[in-house]
This record gives structure tokens, sequence and C-alpha cells, in this order.
């Protein structure tokens, strides 16, 4: 059990008649940069926010960081960051002001709380406008923010919900490389994205396909199963047979 | 202007108020309890006003007299004490005014005059004034019959009420409710949505897009100036349906000075969008510059007749005083255009001014 | 741990409204200009009223009355007019609003009466006709209209009686010594003004409480922190304590600014009652708008839920129209009405200077509104959030 920081069995979420996520079972090892990859509509969001507690799943049960995410969702939030598509920190408080804010919710030991955050900052490269409303910077200062504080705490596995946007390439690059670092440092990364280039940098990917697990692999393992070059084409073929968009 | 265009502004804006259903319910269903209320439940008559009386030497007489008094629809004897301190007993028995009896009252019944004592309870100026005059007349009915010729038998008056000869209190509040649930949707309701885009940076795409400010603007009030007018209606038609008011003028005309009055609500709620950043500022000015100015200066409450001079100027300029002006007279005068030639105007003039400055403004943000 | 989380986001919101003044400017002046200007518009006391005087008798008599009207200080003279015909023009007009006709025959049937000690046989009937729109205040000018005439005609009869040798006195039924308590001047604006206060700072209040939660939840920040340890009674409670703290304050200055303004009697308030009044209604406001955020997931939609709530609540509070006129059932119904509670609570402190001890009722009444509102809140807020 150990060996996994997140495993669910038959996860399913039923929006009425509408099914988005269709009994799934995954399991992410610890340390892993685990890629949730699909379409939009796929049920990627859905999944990820069951997993954070955000949502209650219809049916199905699941583990994270070892607890159940029905009867334990409090103490899974102590051990998880979260980062979500749009940005959801406060555009009016400084980039500092949100930090703090971060420290004080996850109660990280007050005499610990000046050494994580100049860690954090150092770490997502926001030292230059520490003290500038968050509101007046550009996206990519944001999502570093956004990084920073779902990281201070030193969280067992990092949800990441399509975390580049739609940057440039070479901003999407240098995010991955901060990705990486945490995982370097030991932290599991459970990443949604449909930049199927993207998924290149996982340790293992996973295919959405209308809500249920299409396939599953390391990035070689999926190409050399599919015959193809890309993870894209590895996407293509995956999806043809989708319902959903 | 490029009729396609506005139709493609208008036909986003429609579908984006439509689908905030709960918007909808609450701006339907204002105006019926409202009427609701104002119709069954609220009365400015004042009845059933708590009477306190103080009688030291209880007795036959008295207690008929007491008993009188609770049977009145007016009065509602809350207590017979037989002494104490007058402000005291009021604020006790939360009564509105207190009766002191003589204490030989029997005895003394048939000589005149009797001292009675009436004390009131002046916090509320509006009911103690009524109790003021009420009370004393109860007592002189009370009294009736002693003499050949009555004091009050000399002169009478008889009263006739015009065009409101029922008195039904739905003639008075209808026009009033019209103009404030329309300068509601007009004001509010545009100003916060259109404050919205602006706020969550959606209203951007516009910048880009090649429709002309004139084209957006009017394509984005449509909507709300469709609503307004369905609400209007629907406020009408449960006015005739279940008060029997019916319009005595012209509906016609009722109609197009229904529509100006929107014109200038729709021109402050524009104005409005163009002079705050957020939507919380738009609507705290909106209520501050509009509704309460509305409900409280234009007479629909409160009687202008009795502003002090600076604020009846300040309700000159509140279109709602104008606009109520031309509903009561068409609906209860049967007023046409001559007689009403000068609301008209000034609300016409306020739409102009409005409309044009808010565009200007709308257009140069954008 | 549970203190820290909860400080932090009671710091942060304020911090956020210092960095907002275009809502803290809106917040405490809308209270105060709105009073200060408006107050003296919330009267139900008529003057200036538009009168026209037909009088048809042309005696010393006639005249006598004519004369007595239109020096009423109520009245605003508009002139005598010829005809019935000629005055109905007037009031069709909107040009004068009451018209007294004085019959033909007035001073002779009035005369005549006294002379015989009988009720006139041919009608000394005045003639009121009033323009009905507005029922209240056609109704109040009628009966100020009427009561002159009235007073005048007891005034002749005691001074003709006197004239022939009776003691007019002892045909009056009884001698009414009158006492006006508590606003002798009969203020409109000591009656209104606490009222009118209360509903700005309520709007204000429950509005941006509400405005504050449904913002977050808009923005996605709602999101973020219900994916921390922090409960949703700490996000709730960050919420609501500083606007109850704010609305306290506005309530305060605006009482103490207008009301001084208005010749209000603060002096009379027992103070310490007045605050715990004003400290238990600020509770229901703001826990009124956190209840609403959880029922709406859009700004505009708190805003007409809110006013839909507000117009109910005032309009049966007594605020404008006197409470006791409505039906039993109406008045029963109001007892969930926390403005409806706590204008009687400043009404009674200010005006009639009672003890708190006699309110004691609408005390635990606020209290138990306050807190069910806000229970109602955390397990809706709860529930939309796992």
């Amino acid at each position: 059990m150990s060996e996994f920081s997140i495993r669910t069995m038959g996860l399913t979420k039923r929006f009425g008649t509408f099914v988005a996520v269709d009994g799934i079972d995954v399991e992410v090892k610890r340390g892993e940069i685990y890629g949730f990859l699909g379409a939009n509509g796929a049920g990627k969001t859905t999944a990820m926010r069951m997993l954070c507690g955000l949502l209650v799943p219809t049916s199905g049960e699941g583990q994270v960081a070892g607890f159940d995410i029905l009867r334990e969702t409090a103490k899974i939030r102590t051990r998880i960051g979260y980062m979500s598509q749009k940005f959801a920190l406060y555009p009016d408080l400084t980039l500092r002001e949100n930090l703090k804010l971060s420290t004080d919710l996850y109660a990280i030991p007050r005499k610990l709380v000046a050494e994580r955050m100049d860690e954090a900052i150092v770490r997502c490269e926001i030292t230059e406008m520490l003290d500038r409303v968050t509101g007046t910077l550009p996206w990519g200062w944001q999502q570093r923010l956004s990084l920073a504080c779902a990281t201070a705490h030193h969280p067992e596995i990092l949800f990441l919900d399509e975390p580049t946007g739609s940057v440039d390439p070479l901003s999407r690059r240098g995010f991955w490389d901060l990705i990486r670092a945490e995982a370097v440092r030991g932290t599991t990364i459970f990443v949604t994205t449909h930049y199927m280039d993207e998924a290149e940098y996982c340790h293992r990917a996973c295919f959405l396909v209308d809500g249920r697990v299409a396939d599953v692999g390391t990035p070689p393992e999926l190409k050399a199963r599919h015959g193809v070059e890309s993870l894209q084409d590895v996407f293509l073929a995956v999806a043809a047979k989708a319902r959903r968009s | 202007m490029n009729l396609l265009h506005l139709k493609s502004v208008a036909r986003k804006e429609f579908r984006h108020v439509l689908r905030d259903k709960q918007t909808l319910f609450v701006i339907l269903s204002l105006p019926l309890i409202m009427m609701f209320l104002f119709g069954y439940a609220l009365k400015s008559e004042i009845e059933d006003a708590r009477v306190v009386v103080i009688d030291p030497h209880p007795s036959d007489e008295t207690r008929s007299l007491c008993r009188a008094l609770d049977e009145n629809r007016q009065f509602q004897l809350a207590a017979v004490e037989t002494g104490g301190d007058p402000a005291k007993l009021l604020v006790q028995h939360r009564a509105r005014a207190l009766i002191e009896l003589p204490v030989d009252y029997a005895r003394r019944r048939d000589e005149a005059p009797l001292p009675i004592g009436f004390v009131y309870d002046g916090s509320d100026p509006a009911t103690a004034t009524t109790l003021r005059a009420a009370l004393p007349a109860f007592f002189r009915t009370h009294f009736v019959g002693r003499n050949k010729l009555e004091a009050t038998e000399l002169v009478t008056t008889g009263t006739r009420f015009l065009y409101n000869p029922d008195q039904k209190s739905a003639l008075f509040f209808v026009p009033g409710l019209m103009a404030t649930i329309l300068a509601m949707i007009g004001t509010l309701l545009t100003s916060v949505t259109v404050t919205r885009e602006k706020e969550l940076g959606t209203m951007t795409n516009l910048r880009l897009s090649s429709l002309s400010a004139s084209e957006v603007i009017v394509g984005k009030l449509a909507p709300y100036f469709a609503i307004a007018s369905a609400v209007g209606v629907f406020i009408l038609l449960i006015g005739r349906l279940a008060f029997g008011v019916i319009p005595q003028g012209s509906v016609g005309l009722l109609a197009w000075t229904t529509a100006l009055y929107l014109l200038v609500s729709l021109g402050i709620g524009l104005l409005i969008s163009t002079i705050v950043q957020k939507q919380q500022h738009a609507m705290l000015l909106g209520l501050g510059i509009t509704m309460m100015p509305t409900i409280m200066l234009s007479g629909f409450v409160f009687p202008r007749m009795s502003l002090p001079a600076p604020l009846y100027v300040l309700s000159c300029v509140v279109p709602a005083t104008w606009y109520l002006q031309i509903v009561r007279g068409i609906v209860l005068k049967a007023a046409t255009l001559k007689e009403l030639w000068l609301p008209v105007l000034v609300l016409g003039g306020q739409a102009l001014l409005l409309l044009g400055l808010a565009s200007r403004r709308f257009g140069k943000e954008h | 741990m549970w203190m820290r989380r909860f400080l932090a986001l009671f710091r942060k919101e304020f911090l956020q409204l210092r960095r907002d003044p275009g809502s803290l400017r809106l917040l405490f002046m809308l209270p105060v200009m709105q009073t200060m200007i408006l107050g003296y518009a919330m009267t139900r006391d008529v003057k200036h009223i538009a009168l026209s005087i037909v009088d048809l008798d042309r005696s010393a008599q006639s005249a006598a009355l004519s004369h007595r009207l239109q020096t009423n200080g109520r009245f605003d003279f508009k002139g005598n007019q010829p005809s019935l015909e000629a005055v109905r023009e007037e009031l069709l007009a909107g040009r004068t609003l009451v018209a007294v006709a004085i019959p033909e025959g007035f001073a002779a049937s009035t005369e005549g009466a006294i002379r015989e000690q009988e009720a006139p046989e041919r009608s000394t009937n005045v003639m009121i006709v009033v323009d009905g729109q507005d029922a209240a205040t056609a109704g109040t000018a009628a009966a100020y209209a009427s009561a002159i005439v009235s007073q005048w005609g007891t005034e002749t009869f005691q001074k003709e009686m006197v004239g022939q040798g009776l003691d007019a006195r002892s045909l009056q039924p009884f001698d009414a010594r009158e006492r006006m308590l508590f606003n002798p001047e009969l203020e409109y604006s000591w009656y209104m003004v606490p009222g009118m206060i209360i509903l700005l700072v309520t709007m204000a209040g429950a509005l941006l409480t509400a405005f504050s939660i449904v913002r977050e939840r808009e923005t996605g920040t709602l999101e973020q922190l219900l994916v921390t340890p922090v409960q949703p009674l700490q996000i709730l409670l960050g919420k609501t304590l500083p606007y109850w703290i704010l609305s306290q304050l506005v309530f305060v200055i605006a009482l103490s600014l207008p009301g001084r303004f208005y010749g209000v009697p603060l002096g009379n308030a027992n103070v310490p009652g007045l605050a715990l009044g004003v400290a238990l209604y600020c509770l229901t406001v703001v826990s009124l708008g956190a209840l609403v955020s959880t029922l709406v997931s859009s700004q505009q939609q708190a805003l007409f839920l809110i006013w839909f709530a507000l117009i109910f609540f005032i309009l049966t509070s007594g605020f404008m129209l006197p409470f006791e006129s409505m039906p039993g059932w109406m008045q029963t119904l109001t007892e969930g009405n926390a403005v409806r509670h706590f204008l009687y609570l400043v009404r009674a402190l200010v005006l009639r200077g009672a003890s708190p001890l006699a309110l004691v009722p609408e005390y635990l009444k606020l209290a138990a509104i306050g807190i069910g509102f806000f229970t109602a809140s955390v397990v809706l807020f709860r529930r939309k959030a796992p």
C-alpha cells in the first residue's frame, strides 16, 4: 500500500444520467509523475476533484496518501497540494500575502514559516515581484505563485489541473522544469493535460476516453503498443472510438 | 447600424439573461409579493390601536365604556389598570394611548364637563395624530344625545373622493410599483450585468470585433428593455385581475410613455456601468441614487407635497416622479397628452441626455 | 491551529477591504448621506395641501369659515373658484388637491338653527371634494379640512350659546386633557430616521457579505480554500465577522451624524441596551447575507434575492406603515422578521427611553433569528462543498 500514493477502484461520478467518470481503476506510484490525458470533457478534472475531496464520488473507492477519499478527506487535505486550471488565488493581495496565507491555512509550524516561504519563493522563481499585487502580474507569474502556494507545506502529492494553460511552448517547458524538480524531491505529481507532448515528461500516462481508462503505461510502452512515434498519435488511436468530443 | 449585428448581440445577451432563471423568478415574484402585501396586508389606516384605560373606581358604567372601546374597530383594549404612571404603562403594555377616567365617573357621568385624560405615545407621529382625533371623537359619540341641538350638528361636512371613489389603495400603489420595479430592472439589473462583463474580462472581446459601439449598446440593452416591458405588462394584468385596476385613459399612451421611462432607467444603468469597475460598486451606487430616491421622493409612499423645498427640487430630478404622474393620470383620470405634456417632455429630455452621455462614455471605454 | 486558520481568513478579508476603497466609501457614505438627505422626505404628515374654495353663500359667516380654512398652516390656498365646474377643472388639472364648497344659504341656516335650537332643516353641509389618487394622503387632507370646518361650527355654536346666556361649557360632554408623551412635537423624522438607517445598513451589510462569499465562488478561490485543511465554518466566520464589525460601526456613525442632525433624542437611550441590540441585529444581517450566498451562484442573483427578501421584511416591519394595521396572521408571520424586532427595539430605547429589561423578548428573538440564519448557512454551505 505504501508503494502507491493514489489508488482507485471503480471510481464513478454520475451527474443525473450523464456518467462523467465511469469506474476507473488508477494506481499512482510514490514519487512518479503521472499524466492524466484526454480531450476536453473526457472526465479528467472530475476525477481529479474526487481525489482531492472536492467532489463526492457516486460509487467506487479510492485512497489518497493512504487515506480513504470517502471518509478521511480532512486528513487527505493536509497532505496534498492543488493547482486548478483557472488562477484561484487572490488577485488583490500581493504575492507575498498570498503565500503567507497559504502557510497559515496549512498551519506550517511558525518556526518554519519564514524558511519555507523563502525556499518556495526561490524554488518557484517569484522573488522579484513579491510585493506586487497579484492581479497586475502576467499569467506566468500567477502560475508560479500558485505552485509555490501549493508546495510550501511540502505535500506528499501535488495535483495539477492543466497547469500550463494556454501559454507559449517555451513557458510551458519552463514550468515543467519546476514540476520535475518537485518530483525529484519525492513529491508524487498527478497532472492532467490535453497537450500530448507534455505527456512525454511523465513517468507514466493514462488516457481517459468517455470517462473510462483507455490505456495506461510509460510513454515508450504506449508508443510501442500502438506502433506510433508520438503520444499524440497514441491519443488519436485511442480516441478514435470516442463518443464525447 | 447593421441590423444583423444588432440581432446577434441582442440574441447573445438574451440567452445570457434567460439562463439565470433564479433572477427571472425573483423579478416576476417581486411585483406579486408587493401587490399582495399592499393589497391585503398593508394599510395606512389605523386599526386595533392598543389603548390602556386607568379606571380608579371600576363600575358598570366604566366597564360598558371599556367594552365599547374594545369593540370599536379602531381600538383594542390592551389593559385596564387602577392606577400608575402613564408613561410606564404605555411602555409596559406597548400601547399607543392611555385614557385616564376620573374617580367618580359613574356619579358624574351626567354632569358636565367630565374631565378625561388622554395620554398619547408620540413616538409614532402618524398613529398619535390619528388617535388624537379618533379617541375624542369616540367619546363624543359615546355621550351623544343629551341636548336638543348638538354642537356637532350645526355644521356638517360630506366628503367626496374623486378618481378613486372606493378609496382603493390598489389604484395608488400599482403605478408606484411599476415605477419601482421597472427602475430596478432597467437600472440595477442592467448596470450589474454590464459591469460583470467588465469585471470578468469578457467585454474585451467586443473591442476586437467589428461591431460599432452603438450596435453593442442597443444590442445589450434590448433584452432588458424587453424583459422590463414584459414585467410591466404583467403588473398591469395582475392589477386588473386581482384588484380591478382598469386604466381610464389610453393604453397606447401608457405603453409608449412606459417605454420612455424604461429608456431613462436603462440610460442610468448604462451610465453607472461606465463609472464603476466592480459589480459590487454598481449595485451600491444603483441602490443609492436610483432605488432609494425612487421609493422615497417620487410620491410613491410619501406625499411629495410635504417635502421641504430643497427635497422637492430634488424630487423633480427623479424620473420616477414624472412617470408616476403620467401613470396615475392615465389610469385614474383618463389624462391625455394635453395634460401630461410636461412629464413626457421631462422624461424625453432625461432619456436623451442619459443615453447620450452613457453611450459616449461606453464608446470611449471600448 | 483552528484559531490560526480562522484569523488568517479574517485578516485576509480586512486586507482585501482595505484594497477596495470604493466599497468602503459606499458602505459608509450610503447610509449616512441618504439618511441626511432623505430624512425629511419620510413623512406621512400632509402639508402644503393645495386648496380651492367655492363660496356660494357669500355671507359674513361663509367668509369667516373660508378665512379660517385659508389661513390654516397646512393648506396652500390656491384661490376662490366661482363654481363647482370651475373647481372640477382645477382638480382634473392637478392644480388643487382639496376643494371646499360652502352651499348657498349657509349663514341663514346656521343662524336659524341656533335660534330654534333645532338641527338645521336646510342642510348646512359643507362639501369637501378631494383628488383621491393617493388614498392615504387624500384621506388625511380631507380629515384636516373636515376637522377645521367642524371646529369652526362648534366655536360658532358656543359663541352663540354664550351670547344667548347659556353656559356652553355645561353642554359639552367632557373636558379633554391631553398630553403627548415621548415626542411632543410629533417630529416624523424622529420616527423615521432610525428606520431609514436600519434599512440602509441592512442592505449594505447583507449585500456586501453575500457578494464577498459569492465572488470567491465565482472566481474559484473558494474551491482553493476548500482543498486546504480549512473548515467551512472557519470560512463562513472569516467572511461574516468582518462585516459584522463594519456594519455595527456604520450603524453607530449613521445614528450619531444624521441622528443628531434631525434632533433624534439619542440621549434617552440606554447605551448598553442599544449596543447589544445593534450587535444582535447586525448578526442577523450578515447571516442573511451568508445564507443567501449558499443559495445563489452569481453576485447578480445574490443582489436580487436579498433585495427580494429585504423588501418583504421592510414592508412588513412597521417602518413605513403602521404595524398594528396589519392583519393578525401577518403580524404573527413577522415574528421571524428581524427588522421588525430591531425597529421596535430602537424606537423603544431612543424615543421612549425604555429599559432594556422591558425588551428582553426582542433581544431573544433577534438572537434566535441570527443564530438560525447562521446555522442554516453553515449547513447549506457544507452541503454544497463536501
